[in-house]
């Protein structure tokens, strides 16, 4: 007898539960490709929020690594895959801050000892155009910079950017550009 | 708006980042992503460790993890370890490059098949078909209604080896230093199933699928030829199932194979702990993925199925669910 048949037969053993119900038909989705397109995004994402290459790469791996055992739970029919894994990038995102304590609100001081101890030396000389931004990005209150980290880090538009945060397109281009006219400023001040 | 300036930043993942965290998720689900979602409770329940090279056969074919599935209540079980299963078995399988089933297609026979399942109104009823004296829950939480009781009859199958078919598939599993001993070759192992009992628990009727089912049966009957040595197959399916050669030798030593069911868990896909279920140790899976209900991990809601089991006495029980697990374990101390 063939053993599909045992297989078919003992099956009968146990009661069938909902994981053994079929599935709805779906296109699974193509995950080596979504890895390859997604992770350059989510990780730059979280180097423009966090500007800690190290930590960027941990936040990354949380961000994946939870989307890989909820990927279950993802529904094609209710957001774009980039959208949904986002979603989960910035709680990642929320849960560092939450632990480090380190966000700086508008209240906050720019020269805090954490957050001065988070940045390179070559950082306060302002020579490297890549720790000077990050400097400047660390100065920003928490939506600026997420806004920021959105759209140049993940690079999403500022449509994404809106359903991705609930605010409006045009509320996102205004504080975007408002904030980006506001570095620039900074920016071209230190290189007089 | 000039901002060239804050792409400065941007700059491509690390090669070894990008490279070390597909393989971790790799392991943690499947070698190719691309896999499509497994169920890996499908096969949780498979492999006793009485009969190793049962589980060399059955460990090797995901059709075949359903079919192991239900030896899991066939062995005299007293005891339930976790043994993790390599993420390498696991791929081959789940990529189907192993044809196991046509492969051992003639060494499975079913003696005696099971009757279909059959629905009764009383636990009275199901203890007097099943012939052990049938528990429920005392404590039910209240958006489960139920229990359907249903009682599956008794079966048998019957496991013939050819060890050159065996040697073909650990060949072909890439163990290398595995030989299956000359002296199986022809060995019967005859599989007693004795009849199970599943309680269901449903959410409602608007669901419409079971959420919890409890299941429990009579301590199976094995019969395994003569000069079968269970530890040296023991130590065969810990190797096959990715043990390093040290390991399997030192735990297969260390096992009373008579009563100690191994259960193979994919590596990283459950979390596996020891709890006291009345008055007993029992083995607590909870996995993540499709069919579970939400749980918090972190700000995200993740599936998740609790997965209990434990033997007291002569009768073995399985819990399992779209429930927190001590809500599952409060019901199954609440038996009787």
């Amino acid at each position: 007898m063939a053993i599909q048949d045992s297989i078919v037969r003992l099956r009968r053993l146990i009661p069938r539960t909902e994981s053994a119900r079929p599935r709805e038909a779906a296109a699974p989705p193509d995950w080596d490709a979504l890895y390859e397109s997604l992770l350059p995004r989510v990780y730059n994402f979280f180097v423009y929020r966090v500007g800690d290459i190290a930590e960027a790469e941990d936040l990354t791996s949380t961000t994946f690594e939870k989307a890989w055992r909820a990927r279950d739970q993802y529904r094609h029919d209710r957001a774009g895959f980039s959208t949904w894994l986002f979603s989960i990038a910035r709680n990642v995102a929320t849960d560092y801050f939450r632990r480090q304590r380190v966000e700086l609100s508008l209240d906050d001081s720019p020269d805090r000892p954490d957050d001065v101890a988070r940045l390179p030396d070559r950082v306060a000389e302002e020579h490297d155009e890549r720790a000077r931004l990050a400097y400047l990005l660390a100065r920003l209150p928490a939506r600026e910079r997420e806004l920021l980290a959105l759209k140049y880090g993940a690079g999403m538009t500022n449509r994404d950017i809106a359903c991705q945060t609930g605010l409006t397109e045009s509320n996102v281009g205004t504080i975007i550009s408002r904030t980006v006219q506001a570095l620039r400023r900074q920016w071209d001040a230190a290189d007089q | 708006m000039k901002d060239e300036f804050m792409t400065r930043l941007r700059e491509d993942p690390r090669p070894e980042f990008k490279r070390d965290l597909k393989q971790r998720l790799s392991r943690a689900g499947a070698t190719r992503m691309s896999t499509a979602p497994q169920r890996f409770l499908n096969g949780k329940l498979a492999l006793a460790g009485l009969a190793g090279i049962l589980i060399v056969a059955l460990i090797v074919s995901p059709g075949a993890q359903v079919l192991a599935q239900e030896f899991l209540n066939l062995f005299r079980v007293k005891r339930i370890t976790a043994v993790s299963i390599s993420p390498e078995l696991i791929s081959q399988l789940r990529e189907g490059q192993l044809d196991i089933e046509s492969m051992l297609s003639s060494s499975v026979e079913v003696l005696r098949e099971p009757a279909d399942p059959q629905t009764v109104s009383s636990l009275a009823e199901a203890s007097q078909l099943a012939g052990i004296a049938v528990r429920a829950p005392a404590r039910v939480p209240d958006h489960l209604s139920g229990p359907q009781i249903v009682v599956q009859g008794e079966g048998v199958v019957r496991f013939t080896a050819d060890i050159a078919r065996l040697q073909a598939i650990v060949d072909a599993l890439g163990v290398q230093d595995v030989t299956i001993p000359a002296e199986l070759d022809g060995a019967a192992v005859t599989v007693t199933k004795p009849p199970v009992v599943a309680l269901v628990y449903q959410r409602g009727p608007e669901r419409g699928a079971s959420s919890v089912v409890f299941m429990q049966a009579r301590n199976p009957e094995i019969v395994l030829p003569e000069g079968v040595k269970l530890a040296e197959l023991g130590e065969l399916a810990l190797r096959v199932s990715g043990m390093a050669p040290d390991e399997a030798r030192r735990l297969a030593q260390s096992i009373d194979w008579s009563s100690t069911l191994l259960l193979p868990i994919p590596a990283n896909a459950a979390t596996v702990s020891e709890v006291q279920v009345r008055g007993v140790t029992g083995l607590l899976i909870l996995t993540t993925g499709q069919g579970g209900s939400p749980v918090a991990v972190g700000d995200e809601q993740v599936a998740q199925r609790a997965t209990l089991l434990w033997s007291e006495g002569d009768t073995v029980y399985a819990a399992t669910g779209n429930i927190d697990q001590t809500t599952l374990v409060e019901m199954a101390n609440s038996m009787q």
